[in-house]
């Protein structure tokens, strides 16, 4: 199987790094550095406003991004793609929007928008609902580390205008069945918003073979540049949402006593965006292509099986995540009894592992269903090798020998 | 071997002095690590000097930590008896560096912390 580690150049410059923490952000391939760098360096302007062609050709690219992500994750139109500073805005804009105004209901009533969350999501699927006054609940997961869909149709039945709910599990790895759960919400006649930050960049994604309303991801997980993400809606929604955000570059008549939106996706654009970063995505995304989605599922079931065999007969170890690699990603999350997640992450550091101690944006999952303060977290990517995997188990022997 | 848990460190973590909520304190106070919301809650009682100043009697804590949390805060319920408010107002993480005998990250510096933070807000209140 190909090695990718020599595509990006953190990781050939510090040959002895075993970095395990690609959750929290992947690696950079040098095809996208470069891309970031030669739009500063050859071809930096504003976009949309230019009539000079320097301006025109950065407003040519970025627009590509646009039709990129649409094939990216099969959107029907590049019109439904709002490019985004990342999954959190993405979030963010939407529970603002929905707060004010539901396009999808007919009632005049101005309750607050009732909102049905999962309790692995990530705080940044969490704290706009609530800074927004929705009314939240929560569905469980049992305990295999899959959603209790029992429990989620019961939660639907009472009563919910909003599904908003992780594609992948940022903690326990787990892939939810994310078309089901739109099918049993449309049927209760709720939308459904996807947090597919976890998801995108491991798994291809097909937002109309999901049905998902909406739709939401970082381009900084999936190779590309920090600063850079997507929200999808259907058009329908998108076209009737109210923006939340106002300012220049969004507007087709201003006044003081009044001003008319420009259409969607623009509408929710304003200001001058990341144009680098989001051309940086763009080539993030070719690049993921051109190695091709079932290459890197075959290489991540491959390496994933391993981890998983090799970390189950670490003795002690607890594991928080299904147990094979059947809908699920290379993350694992685990703890120790009596050894605190923020010792065996400065041990492992010590021999340059990097993973991640804590709640990982997840402190209800981990108060309320792992019930330890604190997990460590190994999340791998495309560019992790067998002898990434033997250098934690090597180390988490070590951490057992120092703190026992 | 590791550079940051070295012998001494791990024995205070294993075995840590005064380790227990003391029944006749004269103020507990509970402290939250906002890194990894583990909790220790200090008691702490209050004696005269020959003197006449107010000092720290007696020390206890409580609580789940991480080694580096624990052992500091074992070092630090017996540096404090004996000690003024001032004397303890003017502990630094330096000092804190000092006494544990390593250097921690960044990261890693509420961890060591958070023992001193619940103690001075303690002499604080006095």
């Amino acid at each position: 199987m190909k090695m990718y580690k020599n595509d990006f150049p953190l990781l050939v410059f510090d040959t002895n790094l075993a970095y395990l923490d690609s959750g929290a952000t992947s690696q950079k391939p040098q095809c996208v550095i470069d891309a970031v760098s030669e739009f500063y360096a050859r071809k930096n302007s504003n976009i949309h406003r230019g009539i000079y062609k320097l301006s025109e050709n950065a407003t040519i690219e970025y627009e590509g991004v646009r039709e990129k992500v649409k094939r990216f994750i099969n959107a029907e139109s590049s019109e439904e793609i709002v490019l985004t500073s990342g999954a959190t805005e993405s979030i963010n804009l939407v529970a603002g929007s929905l707060s004010k105004y539901r396009p999808w209901s007919n009632e005049e009533e101005k309750r607050p928008l009732r909102v049905l969350l999962s309790v692995a999501e990530h705080h940044a699927n969490i704290i706009p609902w609530q800074l927004n006054g929705c009314e939240l609940k929560t569905v469980k997961y049992d305990s295999d580390f899959r959603l209790d869909i029992e429990n989620y149709k019961s939660e639907l039945s009472k009563g919910v205008d909003l599904v908003a709910i992780n594609h992948v599990s940022n903690v326990l790895g787990t892939v939810n069945p994310i078309k089901e759960i739109v099918d049993l919400a449309h049927g209760a006649g709720a939308r459904v918003l996807v947090d597919g930050a976890q998801a995108v960049p491991h798994l291809p994604v097909n937002v109309r073979e999901l049905g998902a309303d909406f739709y939401v991801f970082s381009g900084h997980k999936m190779c590309g540049p920090t600063g850079t993400g997507v929200l999808y809606a259907k058009m329908e929604l998108l076209d009737s949402m109210e923006p939340i955000i106002g300012g220049g570059d969004m507007v087709e008549r201003v006044g003081f006593d009044v001003s008319e939106w420009t259409g969607a996706p623009w509408k929710f654009e304003p200001g001058t965006p990341n144009i680098a970063g989001i051309i940086g995505l763009g080539r993030a995304i070719d690049y993921l292509y051109d190695i091709g989605f079932d290459e890197i599922r075959k290489k991540e079931v491959e390496i994933g099986k391993y981890a998983l065999e090799k970390i189950s007969r670490i003795d002690g170890l607890r594991l928080y995540g299904p147990d094979t690699m059947t809908d699920r990603v290379a993350v694992f999350s685990f703890a120790f009894d009596g050894i605190h997640a923020h010792d065996i992450a400065s041990i492992l550091d010590e021999r340059n592992i990097a993973v991640r101690a804590g709640h990982h944006c997840c402190m209800p999952l981990h108060d309320g269903f792992i019930n330890q303060p604190a997990t460590v977290r190994a999340s791998l990517y495309i560019y992790n090798e067998k002898n990434d995997i033997d250098r934690l188990a090597d180390g988490l022997e070590e951490v057992k020998k120092i703190l026992k | 071997m590791s550079t940051l848990y070295k012998e001494e460190l791990l024995e205070h973590y294993k075995n840590p002095n005064n380790f227990g909520a003391l029944e006749d304190a004269d103020f507990a106070l509970e402290k939250i690590n906002p890194l990894c919301g583990d909790k220790q809650k200090w008691y702490i009682k209050f004696a005269l000097n020959e003197t006449g100043d107010k000092i720290v009697s007696s020390a206890g804590f409580t609580g789940d930590g991480c080694a580096i949390s624990i052992a500091m805060a074992s070092i630090l319920s017996e540096a404090i008896k004996g000690k003024t408010k001032e004397d303890i107002l003017n502990i630094t993480k330096d000092n804190m560096s000092d006494m544990i005998g390593t250097q921690v990250s960044p990261a890693r510096t509420k961890c060591l912390l958070l023992s001193l933070h619940a103690v001075q807000e303690i002499v604080n209140q006095q």
